[in-house]
């Protein structure tokens, strides 16, 4: 192919998925060059025109930590790849290395906390009796590496004593990286949720970058005290991405069925049953289950996500469930039959509560499709739940890397979801 | 004779060019047409144009296959404001550009992007290089490079890194 390189940059920008790109600079040098360049411009580029979809599904169960893809069939755009490829076994061999003293565990011992990006958090509950301030694993299942966050004194202690640790986040890096890239095993960030005795909460934020050699920092901030309400008041999720890590306290009125809340820059305090979920446009959102079931609700703050929270819009379910069940879903004999599972930017995942089994779908929040079950994989394709960013620029001279799969975060469900 | 086609004017209006392929072919278009071009464009508006464009590279072959696209596509820009008339053309359009790009072997589409190139047609840009990078789809490397007559330069050292680096991509 005789063509200067700002043309074959044009033609590679268009390929639909990160799987043909990757191929592609697997020909030839200059195929290569383009694609790896030095200032990955390239990949930046590539990354703003392409929305990855949604591969499957990793979830805990009883057992194991299992992934599912999303459909076994592929489609022209997007490719499968091979389910081996998503796989948890490796962690066996890190446990091995790793963990002083422990024998290897099966995976049931890791519990999958959240994921984003191309990674997933995981907490390793063989090694940890105790419920202190513990070691989590960031790893990139598709390219199977892992990092350990280790809080400075793990175990008891942190935080300043007697705190329990709650739940932990996956937040993208500080600053992009040089690929674009916000979140990826050389920059990310693990906020910890941490309650203490009689003081309220805290964030401690791990932020872990590497470029020019790895810097890993803590960072303890109190993010409040929830006074008189530490029983009814937890942590529903984090918004904002960013993390900028600003945990200035400010209370507004919501007009919502909730008696008052609080709201910080990453983390949004709530009574149950509402979730938080992040805009496209970096703005936070809150859903909630319609009574009944057959929608959601969805919260934004006027004044551009600075003002209080007024209702954006409802998306009805019903239909979607309808056609995932293969029969109308009934609120009657199932109480409140649609749960959130997860929300990533742009969409959250929810799951009808039924008989059969678990299922789960992703709820656009901003275009409201919800995909049909036959059609499941062909909508993500398209980008319609698209979540993080594609290719995910790995070490190596010139390696265009692997990592495209993009998780989304998961609740108490546990469930993630990983885009190719 | 030049002289004589660049003051003629069609129903349509406007001024004729004469567009000169790199092997000598003339070609008669309005201006409308070729302004699709944005170096034509240009040149028109320097009032350039008077003696005929040569495009030296640019095969003859390739500027037919230019000119019929850019005459279709005018057809379409001039017909905007009849509604009825442009909802029509919009199928045909699709229609004769899907069959433009996929008639055409590999060189020859090579060739017909770097024309669109050269003269700056965005849109016909475009679409030659979807329809390359569509060829790609579903293609391992190998594939890739016998399609497009692709030499593999690196070192089978060098490829099996790539691979072993990147193996969940290379699923057949």
């Amino acid at each position: 192919m005789d063509l200067p390189d700002d043309l074959v940059e044009l033609i590679l920008l268009r390929l639909a998925s990160t799987v043909y790109l990757i191929r592609a600079a697997s020909t030839c040098k200059q195929w290569r060059r383009i694609v790896a360049a030095a200032d990955a411009g390239f990949l930046r580029r590539f990354r703003s025109l392409h929305a990855p979809a949604i591969a499957g599904y990793y979830y805990n169960s009883e057992k194991f930590t299992s992934f599912a893809p999303s459909s076994p069939s592929a489609s022209a755009s997007a490719p499968a790849i091979d389910d081996s490829h998503f796989s948890l076994d490796f962690l066996q061999v890190i446990v091995q290395d790793i963990v002083d003293g422990s024998r290897p565990q099966s995976s049931s011992s890791w519990r999958i906390m959240d994921s984003r990006g191309s990674l997933l958090l995981l907490d390793f509950a063989g090694s940890h009796p105790d419920d202190g301030v513990r070691s989590l694993l960031v790893c990139e299942p598709l390219t199977r590496r892992y990092q350990w966050v280790v809080p400075p004194s793990a175990g008891r202690g942190f935080g300043g004593g007697g705190c329990e640790f709650s739940r932990a986040y996956l937040a993208d890096g500080a600053e992009a990286d040089e690929a674009g890239g916000r979140v990826g095993m050389s920059n990310f960030r693990v906020v910890y949720e941490l309650y203490h005795h009689h003081h309220g909460v805290s964030a401690a934020v791990f932020t872990f970058t590497t470029g020019g050699g790895a810097q890993l920092s803590w960072e303890e901030k109190a993010i409040g005290n929830i006074a008189g309400s530490s029983s009814c008041m937890h942590v529903l999720g984090h918004a904002g991405g960013s993390c900028t890590a600003e945990y200035s306290a400010s209370e507004s009125e919501l007009p919502l069925e909730a008696d008052n809340w609080l709201c910080w820059d990453v983390m949004i305090f709530f009574p149950s049953c509402f979730r938080v979920a992040e805009g496209r446009d970096g703005h936070p959102r809150i859903l909630t289950v319609v009574p009944g079931g057959g929608a959601l609700k969805v919260f934004a703050r006027c004044d551009n996500g600075g003002g209080e929270w007024v209702e954006e819009k409802m998306i009805p379910c019903a239909a979607a469930m309808h056609r995932l069940l293969g029969r109308p879903a009934s609120s009657s004999s199932l109480g409140q039959w649609m749960s959130i599972v997860t929300t990533r930017p742009g969409f959250a995942v929810v799951s009808p509560q039924v008989r059969e089994g678990r299922w789960f779908f992703a709820v656009d929040l901003d275009t409201m499709e919800t995909p049909r079950a036959t059609e499941q994989v062909q909508t993500k394709s398209k980008g319609v739940v698209g979540a993080g960013r594609g290719v995910v620029g790995a070490g190596g001279a010139g390696g265009v890397g692997g990592g495209v799969l993009d998780g989304s975060a998961l609740g108490a469900g546990g469930v993630c979801m990983v885009a190719r | 004779m030049a002289a004589a086609a660049a003051e003629a004017t069609t129903d349509g209006g406007g001024k004729m060019i004469i567009l000169i392929s790199a092997d000598g072919k003339r070609f008669e278009v309005t201006e409308a047409v070729a302004s699709q071009s944005q170096l034509i464009s240009n040149m028109i508006e320097d009032d350039c144009t008077e003696n005929g464009v040569r495009l030296p590279n640019v095969d003859g072959d390739i500027l037919t296959m230019v000119v019929d696209y850019c005459n279709m596509h005018a057809g379409d820009a001039a017909a905007a404001g009849d509604t009825m008339k442009a909802s029509s053309t919009e199928e045909e359009l699709k229609k004769f550009d899907a069959e433009l790009v996929q008639a055409l072997e590999n060189p020859v589409l090579f060739k017909l992007i770097l024309a669109a190139n050269f003269l700056n047609i965005k849109s016909l840009l475009d679409m030659t290089c979807q329809r390359v990078a569509d060829m790609m789809s579903g293609k391992t490397p190998e594939q890739m490079r016998e399609t497009f007559s692709i030499e593999n330069d690196f070192t089978p050292e060098e490829e099996a890194a790539i691979r072993q680096e990147n193996a969940w991509a290379f699923d057949d």
